[in-house]
């Protein structure tokens, strides 16, 4: 297209109307009407945008609401988002706090923070630092989650690889951070080809490698071809398919 | 008649496919989403699939899968695989999908072509049904092939509509991109009001019935 775009930027408070722009930033407080598309998108203040949201790269750094669908290359939250539409995004990294009252579709999923997810989570990879919390089914080639913070739920996962880890603490510590609950995953069903658990509470655990480590309760295990079970576990009932 | 179902865990005993390749299989919407059936069982909530068309889906990724990659496949799969379809003059008539008069006016306004892609196949098939109900004469053909040709390509996913009206014995074909309701005055007459979407599931129907005559038939004779 011979027309060039032009640069959006709000600076204090105002509002814009939608459409293609090249570079929007939002410093203070910026609404903005309609649907957005653009390049990139920097939000430092808090903005709020009315419609869908297309863009090649999305930083915020403040506070965002956007109402529609939200698709980008790549996403940065680093303060807190809301979208209220599904999210996809090819690299989404989330340092601050999200949350997604529709599904999210991403290539490599990052959560150092907390990110709650209304509909189903897929990615090929997704690591999970933070507490997360979805409504749907999580699905991903490779799963790795350190458990911190409060309680994960995931009410499903299927997936290849699934590592579920306790974070290290120190010795010394560890009485101290115990008192104040263990963290944990809990989910419905979790389903993968290489499974390894730690402090997870599910009712039922359907893989071909089955790890069953310190910590968790699981109701039942289904696996095919190795099972090991950790002596601080409760499991039900194990069975081989 | 219900589809008879097959279990997650013995269709992946079946196959010998892995939980991983299900779900990437799924996320690639190689398996569509509606036939995840979620079904409660004595051992809590169980996933079921409509057994014939699961394993056969199967059977057709696993065989392709080291030739094509996912993505390719997916767009295989995808109803959008239409626009894939070119179907020649002969196949054509032999199938009965259009006539052999709605052949020729198209030949006549178009170029003179031998094969033809699913664009043409749609308005062939358009042109043909408005052709045999009667409500269309010769002249106005080119009128529906005129809109069809310059905005067909545009309107394929979308909700569009075709409308042909009458007034005072001028004829008007015009495509609305939304099936949205339109208010004409009263010496207008609506001919006829066809929903794209809905020809193109009849046409891709009809196209995908005549391949399995045309299998079936290669088949007796070997």
């Amino acid at each position: 297209m011979a027309e060039e775009k032009k640069n959006l930027s709000i600076l204090g408070s105002g509002s814009a109307s939608g459409g293609c722009y090249e570079d929007v930033k939002i410093s203070g407080s910026g609404k903005i009407q309609g649907d957005l598309i653009c390049n990139s998108v920097t939000i430092n203040g808090s903005g709020l945008i009315g419609g869908d949201v297309k863009a090649a790269d999305v930083v915020i750094s403040g506070s965002a609401v956007i109402e529609k669908r939200f698709i980008a290359e790549s996403i940065t939250v680093n303060g807190s988002c809301k979208a209220k539409g599904d999210v996809s995004g090819e690299r989404i990294q989330i340092s601050g706090r999200a949350k997604v009252l529709g599904a999210i579709h991403s290539e490599r999923c990052t959560v150092s923070g907390i990110l709650s997810v209304d509909g189903d989570l897929e990615a090929e990879e997704f690591v999970a630092e933070g507490p997360v919390k979805i409504g749907g089914l999580c699905s991903a080639e490779r799963i790795d989650m350190t458990l911190s913070g409060m309680a994960s739920h995931i009410k499903e996962i299927g997936c290849g690889i699934l590592t579920v880890r306790r974070r290290f603490v120190p010795a010394l510590l560890e009485p101290l951070l115990t008192a104040f609950g263990r963290k944990k995953l809990i989910a419905d069903t979790i389903e993968g080809d290489h499974i390894a658990l730690e402090d997870t509470e599910a009712k039922v655990v359907r893989g071909n490698h089955v790890s069953i480590g310190a910590g968790c309760s699981i109701g039942r295990v289904y696996y095919k071809s190795e099972y090991k079970k950790d002596d601080k576990a409760t499991v039900r009932s194990a069975v081989k398919e | 008649m219900e589809d008879e179902l097959i279990a997650k865990k013995d269709l992946l005993e079946i196959t010998g496919i892995s939980y991983g390749q299900l779900y990437r299989w799924k996320r690639k919407k190689l398996i569509p989403e509606t036939w995840f059936i979620r079904k409660a069982t004595f051992t809590g909530q169980e996933t079921f699939f409509p057994k014939a068309k699961i394993l056969k889906r199967v059977q057709s990724i696993s065989e392709l899968k080291d030739t094509l990659s996912l993505d390719e496949l997916a767009e295989r799969f995808s109803p959008q695989s239409v626009t894939k379809i070119v179907l020649s003059e002969v196949e054509l008539l032999d199938r009965n999908i259009v006539s052999e008069m709605t052949l020729a006016i198209f030949k006549e306004f178009g170029s003179a072509r031998h094969s033809f892609d699913f664009h043409d196949l749609l308005a062939m098939f358009l042109l043909d049904h408005l052709l045999k109900a009667g409500q269309m004469n010769r002249a106005e053909a080119n009128d529906l092939l005129n809109v069809l040709k310059e905005s067909s390509h545009k309107i394929y996913d979308k909700n569009s509509c075709l409308y042909f009206i009458r007034k005072m014995g001028v004829s008007i074909v015009f495509i609305a991109a939304d099936d949205v309701t339109l208010y004409f005055d009263g010496g207008v007459k609506v001919i006829d009001r066809q929903l794209i979407s809905a020809s193109v599931e009849v046409l891709k129907a009809c196209i995908e019935q005549s391949d399995q005559d045309e299998n079936s038939k290669g088949d007796a004779q070997s």
